[in-house]
Formats: C-alpha cells, sequence, structure tokens
C-alpha cells in the first residue's frame, strides 16, 4: 500500500510537481537521519542528510517502480555518508594515535576484569565513543564504511554489496582487511594499558 | 591474551555503535531542503530520453546486428580488387618516371 503511495508520488514529481516530494521527506526523513547519524559526526549530520535528499531528487528518474522506495533511499543514504569521509579524508591531518589519561582509564577499566562499572555502564560512556572514533578514523574511508557496515552493524556481506555497489567477494576481502587493521590499530592501545598497569 | 582483549573491545564498541541508532536522530530542517530542491527546478526532461533509449533502442540492437552483418557481406562480395588494380598502375608509372630522373 504505502509502495504505491510512493510510487504515485514519484510519479508526480517526475511529472514536474516538485512540492510532491515534501510528503516523501517527511515521511523518510527519520530512517534518513537514522542511517546518518550512525556514520557521520553529529555536527555534519544535518548536511548530510540534506544532501541525501537533494540527490535522492536528482536520481528520481532513474528509480524503478520494482525497487522500494525505502530501500532505494537507503542506498543513496549509504553512498553519501561515505562520500562524506572521502571527501573528509582527502583533507584530513595525520590522525591522533596517541590516547589521552582519560581514555587509558577506561581502556583500563574495560579490560581488567574486576571492573566497578557495569558492562551498560561501559558501553554508555563518552569514552567509548570517542575511542571508537579515534580507531575508525586511522582507517580509509572504504575500511570505514566497510567496517561499520559488517563488524558494528551486523549486516550481511549481501546486504553491503547492494548498499554500497560492491561485488560480494569485494566486500568480503575488504571487510576482512579492514578487521585486521582494526586489530592492529587496537593492539598497542592494550598493550600501553597493561604496561600502564605494571 | 591480546586476541581476547581485542574481542572483548571490539564488542564494547559495536554496542556503542548500535546505541546511536537507538537514540534519538533528530529532524532535518525541511524548508531547507525543499528550498534547495525548488532551486534546481523541475526534473529535466532529458531523462526522458534516456529512458526511451533503454526501453526502445535496445530492443533494436539485434536488428542493427543482423546489418551490419549483411553490409559486411555485402562489402566482401563488392569488386574493390578493380580499383585498386588501377591505383596501382598509377604508383607503377610513378616509379618508372623517377627512376628515368637518375638514368644518365
Amino acid at each position: 500500500m504505502t509502495c504505491v503511495a510512493d510510487d504515485d508520488i514519484v510519479k508526480q514529481v517526475i511529472g514536474g510537481n516538485v512540492n510532491a516530494f515534501e510528503y516523501l521527506l517527511k515521511k523518510y526523513q527519520g530512517h534518513v537521519m537514522k542511517i546518518i547519524r550512525k556514520h557521520i559526526p553529529g555536527s555534519h549530520a544535518d548536511e548530510a542528510a540534506q544532501d541525501v535528499f537533494v540527490r535522492a531528487y536528482q536520481a528520481l528518474p532513474n528509480y524503478k517502480k520494482k525497487d522500494s522506495f525505502k530501500p532505494w533511499l537507503s542506498v543513496i543514504a549509504v553512498r553519501t555518508c561515505y562520500d562524506f569521509w572521502r571527501k573528509r579524508y582527502r583533507s584530513r591531518e595525520r590522525p591522533m594515535s596517541e590516547l589521552s589519561d582519560r581514555h587509558q582509564d577506561w581502556l583500563q577499566q574495560v579490560l581488567s576484569d574486576q571492573s566497578s562499572l557495569s558492562y551498560h555502564d561501559i558501553v554508555r560512556k563518552k569514552e567509548a565513543r570517542e575511542l571508537l572514533d579515534t580507531a575508525l578514523n586511522q582507517l580509509s574511508a572504504e575500511e570505514r564504511i566497510i567496517l561499520e557496515l559488517v563488524h558494528l552493524e551486523g549486516l550481511s556481506g549481501k546486504e553491503v554489496s547492494q548498499l554500497l555497489g560492491w561485488s560480494i567477494a569485494n566486500v568480503k576481502i575488504r571487510s576482512y582487511r579492514a578487521r585486521k587493521k582494526l586489530h592492529k590499530i587496537l593492539t598497542p592501545w592494550i598493550e600501553e594499558t597493561e604496561g600502564g598497569r605494571h | 591474551m591480546i586476541q581476547k582483549k581485542i574481542k572483548k573491545l571490539t564488542s564494547i564498541f559495536r554496542q556503542t555503535y548500535q546505541l546511536e541508532g537507538k537514540t534519538d536522530a533528530g529532524d532535518i530542517r525541511c524548508a531547507q531542503v525543499m528550498d534547495r530542491i525548488r532551486s534546481l527546478g523541475p526534473l529535466p526532461s532529458g531523462a526522458d530520453v534516456f529512458m526511451w533509449f533503454e526501453q526502445v533502442v535496445w530492443r533494436l540492437s539485434p536488428a542493427a546486428l543482423v546489418l551490419i552483418l549483411v553490409a559486411a557481406f555485402c562489402l566482401t562480395q563488392l569488386d574493390i580488387l578493380a580499383d585498386h588494380e588501377v591505383f596501382s598502375l598509377f604508383e607503377d608509372t610513378e616509379e618508372i618516371t623517377l627512376a628515368q630522373l637518375f638514368v644518365p
């Protein structure tokens, strides 16, 4: 039912009724924002989400009726996030790899079995997200997006291949390499924390 | 030992990451997006040409292939050898004339 309604709106927009697009924008803004917020820092999320809808509008003539509008829009959203990191990484400075005392304290709490914090609290700590971002910033744009989709979000190889337009074999190889690289980044952190404890 | 700790850390990161999707995503400034879209104007009719190309022209490709094969066959049957011979005759004359220049 919703698909039919979406298709009608798409037809109207292609037919020249630009204002009809507002219906799709309001209907799917939450869905798009959810995807964007996972992949892009909050300060850039609104701009990236706007870009997703502008891109979707421009790509509407390529939208095929047999696809559902929501997954089609998800593909545009994920690729916009990927492009965001590609542009950003081109102009980025050397990523910081040294950890602050605050981050080291958090790591020590996490890695010691006698932590006073519950698992739930550890996960919710600001330091967790900051450290994850520090690690992700040391990967390339390709490695970052694949690691986020496969290992952090838990999507299947087939789903990721549809979202990024890569072959399944390519997704598997890149995801394996990205995971290896993440482990390489995390190992000195753990060693440093272990060394500090002794 | 380190592998076990890496596993623990990545599992925590996974949970942290997934929390982002559960928090309130917030709204997009719809008015701003619509302003950008209106400034782009209605979608170009050129897209229809591409759709027409995709739907109609590609269906004609088998017929086009047959036509190309027939044209190629006809070309091989044409008597282009005679023209070549006439051309080489002129070439020979030229060579003789040039050779004569060097005869003492």
